[in-house]
């Protein structure tokens, strides 16, 4: 029977091949490729399938469908187990299969640390119930007991006091006649098998083993491969080219123009030569003698030093106001104690160290697309688009990502596929190098914010005004878009959780001149920095322990008032509800005092050692970090250790929390000391990581220690919030320990002696 | 790779030796203190099946 499962699914997929008018070339690489690719088709028919996350095959087969895309973070993994926890199934034999993109799973966008939260857990139990349910009741029914009297485990339903007992395969029949359950009971926790503790990675063997399939690695029967010679500068158009000693090249087909888009140029192609060859190592040759003179773009002089100093001057005046509480510019003029500094924090580049690739056919108005995202529905609805073909003909698949940290939701790599493919008729695979990726992706913001504040005698916070200018994302989407947006400034400046009488947030003119985009932790990196490490030197012109200065500006425990805040529009809460997700005092406190206790807040270090601490919410969680760091007389920086505490309401796969907090940690490390994309000429400065630099093994920390805090409130995100609060840890760790405030990221070697 | 050439040379690294031999790998998800006790781990586990400890 899996057998006929397996066929059918194979079947289905080459049927599939077929329909799109592919040629199968049976090669050993093609065979392994095409097997492998199998995982991610469909499902077979003829499977009972309760939920469209799963499907159960007449031999008992398990089939859970993942619906969210797998960066590393473990999602398949994590959904699987809370789908296998609560049908019983046995965890060793069930098949995961890959969703393509299509709106009946829901938001397919792993994006904004969503894939658990926002009801993602509930539904995902519910299907694994409501299938148990129908199998004890199939098993009931045949054995004329009960049906609160069977259990399930491990793909057995089992009637405990008559010893009889029925493997799924056995009940499948039945159960899909049964009739469906009005309501589905979920298993308590103290019943879960996998749910809250650590279940391997799912797909680990078969990435140490190199039968797992990346973007990169994907393939189709007879496809080309094409590399891009990009417009250096966004908005650039290809003025003249010389394809000459490009088409001289062994393996180089063609070279095609592909048309620039003009800004906001969006998820659509950016433009440029494609070099079309039989290898990438020929398209790549091919690209590197190709002559081109680019035509003059709008952005041609975009310079990071010159827009810093724009920025500056955005920031020292009055700004658009976005949020207004009580009189702070009349508290701050006539405030005994006052403080005031500017933060600058550069654009940032994701670097996934797989760049984007996507293989896309093209056969009249049908479209099949593997590809590295992390949205299938967003390359399905922008293919369709694009191409001006209905979105039932566009079939998305999903790989592997080998890393994403936002990239990969913005589907122009696709794009540029599927133009090609229907250009030359061919089944075309786009691939990205590291150069591309890094020179003309989606950078992160650049941001300049100033804050000032003024305290009362005890130190007790009695006005804040903020100011930002920092170009936004839906820059890369609409016109006119010159402001840092609501939904930007409610990551941290907005949303501000401080008991302070008199707040006024503006915003200055911030025009973007490369493609926005959004990046781990989205505007809460750069709006965290500031806040964080501004309220701990507050504390220290306070005359105040930070730790002891946080806890007062928090005020008592307390739920806010976000409904009155000051805000034209009700305030954005990472789409929960203010109801479900309150902004909670106590939460802060807690992950703030856990961090400090399990990193010794308050103990004596020697010379040239400091902790520093700063606390966040972002996604819905709460966290906290305490870094220690040590400089040596000479400026060179080493990190002991970090604690972070994180609140997510609820871990449901504990060791995946912490290697997200982990990864938080170390990413947030590289935004603080080593990565800065900037451009001049309107080009991208830093084209590859000798320039963009990471943090690497010996500038990570010696110990990173992750305190779970299981406050048993909703869930919220976790792939994201790790990172807000570990880079002004880290900068006032810095300050306590040599007394010099950084101010500008990234740190590099301003701590430097000769 | 690199690790295992660090332990075929050095069976005994320290962490620092980790951190030396492992300074041109990239981990752009951040599993760098995973890495470094994974192989830790292995260095021992090497030094015990070869009796060297």
């Amino acid at each position: 029977m899996a057998t006929t499962a397996k066929g059918l699914a194979r079947r289905d997929f080459l049927g599939k091949l077929a329909a799109s008018g592919l040629v199968i070339a049976v090669t050993s690489t093609g065979v392994r490729r095409l097997e492998a690719m199998e995982r991610f088709a469909p499902g077979a028919d003829g499977d009972w399938a309760p939920s469209v996350f799963l499907r159960i095959a007449n031999d008992g087969t398990v089939f859970i469908t993942c619906h969210r895309s797998e960066m590393g973070q473990g999602i398949r993994t994590g959904l699987a187990m809370v789908v296998a926890d609560e049908l019983g199934a046995d965890f060793a034999t069930i098949k995961l299969e890959q969703a393509i993109g299509d709106a009946k799973y829901g938001s397919q966008n792993t994006d904004g640390s969503s894939s658990i939260r926002g009801g993602e857990y509930q539904r995902l139990r519910e299907a694994g119930a409501a299938a148990r349910t129908l199998l004890e009741a199939a098993a009931a029914d045949t054995w004329g007991v009960s049906a609160s009297s069977v259990t399930t485990r491990n793909s057995v339903v089992s009637h405990a006091a008559s010893g009889r007992s029925a493997p799924f395969a056995q009940l499948v029949g039945k159960a899909r006649t049964m009739p469906v359950p009005a309501k589905v009971t979920l298993k308590d926790a103290s019943q879960f098998t996998m749910i809250g503790k650590t279940v391997p990675g799912i797909d680990l063997k078969d990435v140490l083993t190199g039968k797992a399939i990346f973007g990169q690695d994907a393939t189709m029967p007879g496809m080309k491969i094409a590399v891009i010679l990009h417009p250096p500068v966004y908005g650039a158009k290809v003025a003249s080219f010389d394809a000459a000693a490009a088409l001289k090249v062994k393996g180089v087909e063609q070279v095609i123009e592909i048309p620039t888009t003009p800004p906001p140029s969006g998820f659509l192609p950016l433009g440029g030569l494609a070099v079309i060859a039989t290898s990438t190592w020929a398209a790549l040759q091919g690209r590197s003698k190709l002559k081109v003179t680019w035509g003059a773009s709008p952005n041609d002089s975009y310079d990071s030093a010159a827009y810093r100093t724009q920025l500056e001057g955005e920031v020292r005046k009055e700004g658009k106001v976005e949020r207004n509480v009580g009189d702070a510019p009349g508290a701050l003029a006539k405030a005994s104690k006052k403080v005031e500094a500017e933060y600058y924090a550069p654009h940032l580049a994701h670097a996934p160290m797989e760049p984007p690739a996507a293989v896309v056919s093209v056969t009249g108005d049908k479209v099949l697309a593997y590809a590295c995202t992390q949205d299938p529905q967003t390359v399905r609805n922008t293919l369709a688009e694009f191409l001006k073909v209905p979105k039932e003909n566009v079939e998305a698949h999903v790989t592997l990502l080998g890393g994403a940290f936002g990239r990969k939701s913005k589907p122009d790599y696709v794009c540029e596929a599927a133009w090609l493919s229907r250009k030359t008729g061919a089944p075309i695979k786009v691939v990205w190098t590291r150069e591309d990726d890094l020179g003309v992706g989606y950078p992160h913001t650049v941001s300049m914010q100033r804050i000032e504040a003024a305290m009362d005698a005890s130190g007790k916070l009695v006005a804040w005004r903020h100011r930002v200018a920092s170009p936004p994302i839906p820059s890369t989407f609409a016109p006119g878009q010159e402001y840092h947006s609501v939904d930007e400034l409610s990551l941290g400046v907005l949303d501000l959780p401080y008991e302070i009488p008199n707040v006024r947030v503006e915003v200055g003119k911030a025009p973007a001149h490369v493609r926005i985009g959004w990046f781990r932790s989205v505007s809460n990196v750069p709006q965290a920095f500031a806040i964080c490490s501004f309220l701990d030197e507050c504390a220290h012109a306070a005359g105040k322990d930070p730790l002891d200065f946080l806890h007062q500006a928090m005020g008592p425990d307390r739920i806010l008032d976000t409904a009155n805040w000051g805000t034209e529009k009700p305030l954005p809460n990472y789409g929960g509800t203010w109801a479900e997700h309150p902004l909670d005092i106590a939460r802060l406190r807690r992950v703030l005092d856990t961090a400090a206790k399990e990193a010794g807040w308050g103990k004596k270090l020697p010379k040239g050692e400091g902790l520093g601490i700063a606390v966040h919410r972002s996604f819905l969680t709460y966290v906290a970090s305490v870094v220690h760091v040590k400089v040596s007389p000479k400026g060179a920086i080493t990190i002991p250790r970090v604690d972070i505490a994180m609140d997510c309401g609820y871990a449901v796969h504990p060791d995946r929390v912490r290697s997200q907090c982990e990864g938080a940690v170390i990413m947030s490390l590289s935004n603080a000391m080593t990565s800065e994309l900037s451009f001049k000429g309107g080009k991208a400065v830093q084209t590859n990581l000798n320039q963009y630099k990471v943090v690497r093994m010996a500038q990570a920390p010696k110990v990173t220690k992750v305190h779970l805090v299981h406050s048993g409130g909703p869930i919220g995100g976790v792939g994201e919030p790790g990172v807000p609060p570990v880079a002004p840890a880290f900068a006032n760790a810095l300050f306590a320990a040599t007394g010099r405030r950084i101010r500008t990221l990234p740190i590099g070697p301003q701590l430097a002696k000769a | 790779m690199a690790a295992a050439a660090l332990i075929k040379k050095k069976p005994h690294p320290t962490e620092a030796d980790v951190d030396e031999a492992m300074s041109l790998v990239i981990c752009r998800c951040g599993t760098y203190t995973r890495i470094r006790e994974a192989i830790m781990a292995a260095a021992g586990m090497a030094t015990t099946t070869t009796g060297g400890r």
